[in-house]
């Protein structure tokens, strides 16, 4: 049974036709990333699986259960985290837990432990008592997940729970994110912090214009898509015939001898960067630097998408 | 003198450049507005709704004047002037209607999206940016009054009307837009959101407006001289000619008595002019008090301001209650426990300002005190009038319980959506019906308090009538009927009528605006068809009044006239008692109907109205299924549980 199971859903907004025939199959225990420009259709498409959209086409299901048939059934299966901070500013953080297990009916013995477990979980126990309005952004959005745990989801829709944090929080974030991940919750989440996207998710899927590009892995979009690695390279001993010799090399694209640096381009499963260390270094040069330049999904994102809206 | 002062009355440097280089060059704020405006769909709507209630009420006066004229055709001629000031009247009151709303918003709206920063940062400077908005709201209003030209050459071809008083009256409306535009946008300047701005737009202009007239009763109390100095200072300045009475200062604010006053067909369009100086200053003094706070309160936090009074309230009682007497005694102590079944319920009357137990005391004693004193009223007037007391008491507590269930009920939804919480309340498994009900917790206990004073006031004009009209038992089951019927009806049907708007409108003020406009339009649209209806004699049809509660609830000269005839008829089975009780029973039967339909309306359409889908009907599998969900989700094991629970 698919976590997340869409078929050619669309999404109109009177004459504007937000999402366009989308498909998405998410199986249990993964974690999905939405990626697109503004407007793309991200938003929408979460909302109809957080059972906030009632009239869309096409079919939607959440652990097997039908959105529109089921949806009640459905919102016992999720767990919500919009893209803003809604908070009650009359309440502690203790009670905005309270005020959520009671809206989700857990037991009354049971919610001081559920609710003192996600705090822990969410780091945010010596909060437990100060106003939900005071707590900083970081923290409110780790309050927003502490909230859709309360139930134990299966499934947890974020929609872009990282904008606005500075460093630090977005990385308290990714590693509460890793941690829910290890706990077997299937994850959908939309971010334009895109290679935060690519450090955390198992599979990743392009929108544009209210039509999904691609998805699959990274690896996998990047051989789709024939994008270029480079890795920089500085030798101590460096010689024409070491140049040739990394020309000649099976996968190697281009190699570009440069001022301070030789720029080695090579796509994506063709080599190994490793065998590529290992061959200067069999060449007898004395390597100084070695530099793989890191994952580039925003170039992925900018060869698949032209900035359209729906 | 100083900077600041420098700044506050510097002018925008490239005034003098307007004419050469066009609005839109100089004024770029005032040209991007417009242009604003002439996109929205809104605008022209409320054009037409203008311009329908004018011309409705336009053939109205122009048909009750042509009725009063004789059947021949010459004595039409000369008398154009009472059309005239007909028209100017209704002009004026749609300035006062219309401008506060409209203008109220151009300075918060801009605070409410973050964008103010944005023009600070521009090189448009702090008058260009008040002019700019102010100037496109008056020019707003300038094509409204525009609509009215046709009737008023209408009203000129009668003749009467000399070409100074068409002068005078066009001034007049342009310094009261000015006026009323200014005061907008200084409240606008000052509050930090629209529905603050609204309220004190309106507070503030009827307090400086109308407050000097009412507390001098018109003129005739002058205890400080201070009437008689202003109007000597009128007479010796020339601002108004030497028939200026103390009456007249006192409205030297108040646009109408600038050119529609008795003596305005004989005074020259320069003394109007110079009758308008007090009118320009307070624009003035709102001018410059918006720009002294334009970026002092451009980044103002939000606050409830709600919260802070009942805050401020608390401290006061607070201390009053720390002396020899009371010592400190506190009858009621709130233990604020943690929700348990129904989360909504208990967020509304345990943690929201006026759904709490000690704030709704404060309520009371707020609304119940004044009551009470104002009761002890008529023992120093006159004991023989039957109507006054609870007329003027049941009006006042009536206005204020729809103003405080109403502002309530569109906050309850309105709120949320503001907070951005609304989203994730309907993803909980609560269902819609449950959200709603509980959401009405508060209000209910709310209800429950203003039905105090009310009680207090049908109670004491029960007793108050029985008293001068000899206790007459079928009046005084007349009353208590009338009384418990109103008070059991009228404020869940105001809290409805508030929460349906409440999710129908963008924003918690458009939300007020909308209820309160719909609920002023049931009181005074039947109150007045069913006089003019029963003014020309057409009895059955001007029935149409008891649609209205305003007449029901209060003793209007029609009311009064029915009443009357009813009590003096001394007959219960008569014509008169029949009707009377028939209004009564047919009244509150609609009114319970529209509660019962808009209750039953609002619960079908919470969820399609807030963008939830709620699929089908839960059946018999559905809630085992949600059991069996749960039992999954305690033995999950993922959270620690206490062994000593359960």
């Amino acid at each position: 049974m698919l976590a997340v199971d869409v078929r050619d859903l669309r999404v109109k907004y009177g004459r504007l036709e937000a999402v366009k025939g989308i498909t998405l199959e998410i199986p249990p225990g993964e974690v999905f990333g939405f990626i697109g420009p503004n407007g793309a259709g991200k938003s929408s498409t979460i909302r109809v699986l957080a059972t906030l959209q009632p009239k869309f086409e096409g079919r939607a299901r959440i652990m097997g259960l039908d959105i529109r048939s089921k949806p009640h059934l459905v919102r016992e299966k999720i767990g919500y985290v919009p893209d803003f901070f809604g908070v009650y500013e009359d309440l502690t953080a203790r009670e905005y837990l309270h005020f959520f297990a009671a809206a989700y009916r857990l037991p009354v013995s049971k919610r001081k432990g559920v609710v003192d477990d996600v705090l822990q979980l969410t780091d945010l126990t010596n909060k437990i008592d100060s106003p939900v309005d005071s707590l900083s952004r970081g923290m409110k959005q780790r309050l927003s997940l502490a909230r859709v745990l309360l139930h134990d989801p299966a499934v947890l829709l974020l929609d872009e729970p990282a904008s606005g944090l500075d460093p630090r929080a977005r990385i308290e974030m990714r590693e509460l994110l890793k941690a829910l991940k290890e706990m077997g919750k299937t994850i959908l989440i939309s971010s334009h912090i895109l290679h935060e996207l690519a450090q955390l998710c198992t599979r990743i899927g392009i929108i544009e214009a209210g039509r999904m590009v691609t998805q699959g892995s990274v690896a996998e979009i990047y051989r789709e898509l024939g994008v270029l690695k480079i890795v920089h390279v500085q030798v101590a001993n460096q010689t024409p015939e070491l140049i040739a010799s990394l020309k000649g090399l099976a996968g190697i694209t281009q190699v570009e001898d440069q001022a301070d640096r030789i720029s080695i381009r090579f796509e994506e499963g063709s080599i190994e960067v490793e065998d590529i260390h290992d061959f200067i270094h069999n060449q007898g040069a004395r390597i100084r630097m070695f530099q793989p330049e890191v994952m580039d999904m925003e170039t992925a994102f900018m060869k698949l998408t032209e900035g359209q809206t729906a | 003198m100083s900077p600041f002062a420098r700044r506050l009355f510097a002018l925008p440097g490239s005034l003098g450049d307007m004419a050469t280089w066009g609005t839109g060059n100089v004024f770029p704020l005032l040209s991007r507005e417009l242009t604003e405006q002439a996109a929205r769909r809104r605008t022209f709507v409320v054009r037409v709704v203008y311009a329908v209630v004018l011309y409705v009420v336009a053939i109205w006066i122009f048909y009750n004047q042509v009725e009063s004229w004789s059947s021949r055709t010459f004595t039409a001629l000369g008398q154009g002037l009472p059309i005239f000031i007909g028209l100017g009247w209704l002009q004026f009151f749609g300035i006062y209607l219309f401008l506060p709303p409209m203008t109220c918003g151009v300075l918060t709206a801009e605070k409410e999206r973050d964008t103010l920063s944005l023009l600070m940062l521009t090189r448009l400077g702090p008058w260009s940016i008040l002019i700019g908005k102010l100037f496109s709201r008056m020019i707003t209003m300038a094509s409204f009054i525009c609509l009215s030209l046709p009737l008023f050459a209408v009203a000129y071809s009668f003749g009467g009307v000399e070409a100074t008083q068409i002068l005078s009256l066009g001034w007049g409306l342009a310094v009261t837009s000015l006026q009323i535009g200014s005061l907008a946008l200084a409240c606008s300047a000052w509050c930090r959101t629209t529905g603050s701005a609204f309220l004190a737009t309106y507070l503030i202009g009827a307090f400086v407006i109308a407050a000097p007239n009412f507390v001098t009763q018109g003129g005739n109390l002058d205890h400080f001289g201070i009437l008689e100095f202003l109007a000597e200072y009128c007479r010796t300045m020339g601002f108004a000619g030497d028939e200026v009475t103390h009456g007249d200062v006192t409205l030297v604010l108040f646009g109408p008595w600038v050119c529609l006053d008795q003596q305005a067909s004989n005074r020259p369009f320069a003394a109007t002019v110079a009758r308008t100086v007090p009118m320009l200053l307070s624009a003035a003094v709102c001018l410059f008090f918006a720009r002294a706070m334009l970026w002092r309160r451009a980044f103002v936090a939000p606050s409830n301001v709600m919260l802070k009074m009942f805050r401020s309230l608390d401290t006061l009682f607070h201390r009053l209650n720390q002396n020899r007497l009371t010592r400190g005694i506190v009858l009621t102590r709130e233990h604020v426990q943690l929700p348990l079944y129904d989360p909504i319920r208990w967020r509304e009357t345990k943690k929201r300002s006026l759904g709490t137990t000690r704030y709704l005391i404060r309520l009371l004693l707020v609304l119940e005190i004044p009551v009470l004193f104002g009761m002890l009223i008529p023992f120093y007037g006159d004991v023989t009038s039957n109507y006054a007391p609870a007329f003027v008491a049941a009006w006042i507590v009536w206005v204020i319980s729809a103003l405080v269930i109403a502002i309530h009920a569109t906050g309850l939804i309105g709120l949320e959506r503001s907070r951005q919480t609304m989203d994730v309340l309907l993803t909980t498994p609560l269902t819609s019906e449950s959200i709603v009900k509980e959401k009405f917790a508060g209000i209910s206990r709310m209800i429950v308090v203003l039905w105090i004073p009310l009680a207090t006031v049908y109670l004491y004009q029960v007793w108050w009538t029985g008293w001068v009209g000899s206790f007459e038992p079928s009046e005084i089951l007349f009353g208590i009927l009338r009384g418990l019927l109103a008070m059991s009806i009228y404020p869940w049907l105001i809290a409805w009528i508030g929460f349906h708007f409440g999710m129908r409108c963008r924003s918690q003020a458009q939300a007020v605006l909308v209820t309160l406009s719909v609920l002023t339009a049931v009181c005074v649209i039947p109150a007045a068809l069913a006089t003019y209806l029963h003014s020309n004699g057409l009895w059955t049809l001007g029935e149409i009044g008891w649609l209205s509660p305003a007449m029901v609830l209060t003793e209007s000269t029609y009311g009064r006239q029915m009443f009357l005839d009813y009590r003096y008829s001394n007959n219960f089975n008569s014509y008169l008692a029949l009707r009377a009780w028939g209004g009564l029973f047919c009244h509150f039967f609609l009114a319970g109907l529209l509660l019962l339909w808009l209750r039953l309306r609002v619960l079908r359409t919470f969820a399609g109205r807030l963008g939830r889908n709620d699929g089908q009907i839960i059946d018999d599998d559905d809630i085992e299924r949600l059991s069996e969900l749960r039992r999954q989700i305690l033995k999950s094991g993922i959270f620690r549980t206490n062994p000593n629970d359960e």
